[in-house]
């Protein structure tokens, strides 16, 4: 906290003289990896998030590595740390370190990076046993119903065993219906790639609890399910994605 | 007016009922509810004939597509409505004027934002920040000064010394006659009339005597102003969910008001003595009754919204209220649901983002926060409408404990 106060009252001093110049980098001045780095280092959080979202857009080698550094650095600011996920998630074909990185995110203090470093998986990484294996290991300690929503998303796109499967039918009986959503959308995706799954995934679905905390919330399942069963029937794999609810900008969507 | 007609009362005795605060709120209630009634389904028909229709704002989720074509602006009714039973149920004082001039000046702040944006067609389209901020503080400091510095402030004692010292011995006189329990209702009047500039004393809630602030109490009052008007301004955001706690809030501020401005019931309770204040509980009957009214149409799914018009005015009338009964300090109790929002947006955007650089809460104000998680909107809203009755009560409380 006192660090915190300390780097608020940095940055009304030196702030936004660095603020303006990192937006200009944002929208696509040209700039250097000294200034950039200079720029990363800044007191101001806000400085350092603008060019955490630059790096991201503009990646290299170096940036992916000052992203990873940004994400996995505790002491930073807890935004800053949640958008170098995002920016991470922005690169095609990461090299391991980066989903070891993210892997090890899962276990951040911050919610939203959690929530974040689990979609940026379902983004980049590829299905795999081990990656399978810390998911489910961060769901079952996860209290946080974003995180749970957004490690239900990463196992569905990454499971590649029945423990995927289980742990995502264990989720349509969730108290939350945002989860339970998210669930049914995770374990559409997973069977997808499991045809050998259909069974199980109509009888976890007709499972589906569609009471809800407000009458919008049932109109939102309805609407879901039914969408879920005409991607399924069509083998339509990015129909089933599009059905995610991204949590960071409301389960109602942007 | 309806009050003079208790001066006919040699002529038609049941007009004596009119010179009755009780009576006069009773049908203050009644004249606000049924035009509030009527005006709000006369704004519904302007709004839908000029093609207006709220521009809804975003916090981070959608605006909710079924209440796009929702007509604003229902605090115009709310506005005329209370006046309208306060013209024709109140007495013409300073404690009815006051929270009446608050209540008009901030519907018009309101309303001119409201009319920009639907100008505009833009929820950011509204008066600029720092022209709002003036406009809210302004207004603070009218009413201020007109509490404060003016002959006319309702805290000071109108008595000549004479009548103080006439009054003073007669009730040393009684002191001697009456049995402990109301020797004790005896010195409070006795107190009461041995403190004749009230002005600058701030009462805590369940504490008997006020605190003397001096002149940090101006500055103090203009932003009380700004935390009222802006924290019901902010609650604003779902079907029902700013009125309902507004009516609490004005519910408990009018029975102080009835209390302080009371002959004996303030000495008995052990609270200041407001003159007149009586009146401004007529004027919270009219209020009360207007603001059902408007409940009506506004209740989920709400077929009118109130807008900065509703919510500002509402926010105004409250502080106003608030500062006339000299019970500042109990709006934190009493519109604890409006404490609860603005202090989540504070420690959001202030102490969260700014300071911490990470989110509290998913969502601020505090019922996006719960509308985030899945609670059904109609869920958030009763269960803050539960939150305001409970604190309305511990609120309530205060008149005897203290």
């Amino acid at each position: 906290m006192l660090r915190r106060v300390q780097e608020l009252v940095l940055a009304q001093m030196t702030g936004r003289a660095a603020y303006r110049r990192a937006t200009e980098i944002e929208s696509g001045k040209p700039t250097d990896d000294l200034e950039l780095d200079r720029l990363l280092s800044h007191p101001y959080w806000e400085v350092r998030n603008k060019i955490v979202k630059f790096l991201g857009k503009q990646p290299t080698p170096e940036r992916v590595q000052r992203l990873r550094e940004k994400l996995g650095d505790r002491m930073e600011t807890g935004i800053v740390r949640r958008n170098a996920a995002e920016a991470l998630a922005a690169i095609p074909s990461p090299e391991p370190e980066t989903i070891e990185v993210l892997l090890r995110a899962l276990s951040d203090p911050y919610w939203e990076v959690r929530s974040e470093a689990a979609r940026a998986l379902w983004s980049v990484a590829s299905p795999d046993e081990a990656v399978e294996a810390r998911l489910i290991e961060a769901l079952e300690k996860e209290s946080d119903f974003e995180v749970v929503c957004s490690l239900a998303q990463a196992l569905g796109g990454l499971g590649v065993s029945g423990r995927s499967f289980e742990a995502l039918a264990r989720l349509i009986m969730h108290t939350n219906w945002i989860v339970r959503s998210q669930a049914a959308v995770a374990l559409s995706e997973f069977s997808l790639r499991h045809p050998e799954r259909e069974g199980a995934l109509k009888e976890a679905l007709g499972r589906m609890d569609f009471r809800s905390d407000g009458v919008t919330a049932k109109v939102v399942l309805t609407a879901k399910i039914d969408g879920l069963a005409d991607a399924i029937e069509q083998g339509d794999a990015a129909a089933v994605r599009r059905l995610y609810f991204h949590l960071k900008n409301g389960w109602r969507g942007r | 007016m309806l009050y003079y007609l208790c001066g006919l009362v040699e002529w038609l005795s049941p007009l004596r009922l009119f010179g009755y605060t009780t009576f006069r709120a009773t049908l203050a209630f009644m004249v606000g509810f049924i035009s509030a009634l009527l005006f709000v389904r006369m704004v519904i028909q302007w709004m839908k004939r000029q093609k207006k229709a709220e521009p809804l704002r975003d916090f981070g989720g959608l605006p909710d597509l079924a209440k796009r074509h929702t007509p604003s602006m229902g605090g115009l009714a709310i506005v005329a409505a209370t006046l309208l039973g306060g013209v024709l149920c109140c007495r013409p004082v300073v404690p009815a004027v006051i929270p009446a001039v608050a209540l008009v000046l901030y519907g018009m702040l309101g309303g001119a934002d409201d009319l920009l944006k639907l100008k505009h067609g833009s929820s950011e389209a509204g008066l600029p920040r720092a022209a709002k901020l003036i406009g809210q503080g302004g207004i603070a400091a009218l009413l201020a000064v007109f509490l404060f510095a003016t002959p006319f402030s309702p805290f000071l004692s109108r008595l000549s010394d004479e009548e103080v010292q006439r009054r003073r011995s007669e009730i040393v006189k009684r002191l001697r006659e009456v049995p402990p329990a109301e020797q004790v209702v005896l010195l409070n009047k006795l107190r009461a009339l041995d403190t004749p500039d009230m002005r600058t004393a701030l009462f805590v809630p369940f504490v008997k005597d006020g605190l003397r602030i001096g002149i940090l109490y101006f500055p103090l009052m203009v932003l009380f102003l700004w935390l009222t008007t802006n924290s019901v301004n902010l609650t604003d955001g779902m079907d029902g969910l700013a009125i309902v706690p507004g009516l609490f809030c004005v519910l408990v501020f009018g029975i102080f008001a009835y209390l302080v401005g009371h002959a004996e019931y303030y000495a008995y309770l052990f609270l200041p003595h407001i003159r007149d204040a009586g009146e401004a509980a007529v004027l919270c009957a009219s209020f009360l009754g207007a603001g059902l009214a408007f409940l009506w149409y506004n209740a989920y799914p709400a077929s009118i919204f109130m807008g900065d018009t509703g919510a500002l005015a509402i926010g105004g009338f409250i502080g106003a209220l608030a500062l006339v009964v000299k019970q500042e300090l109990l709006f934190v109790i009493a519109g604890g649901v409006f404490v609860l929002e603005i202090a989540s947006v504070f420690i959001q955007d202030y102490i969260g983002l700014k300071v911490l650089g990470r989110r509290i809460f998913y969502r601020a104000p505090y019922h996006h926060n719960m509308l985030h998680k899945g609670v059904g909107e109609s869920k958030v809203t009763i269960r803050l409408w539960i939150v305001a009755a409970i604190l309305a009560m511990i609120a309530l409380a205060s008149i005897k404990i203290r």
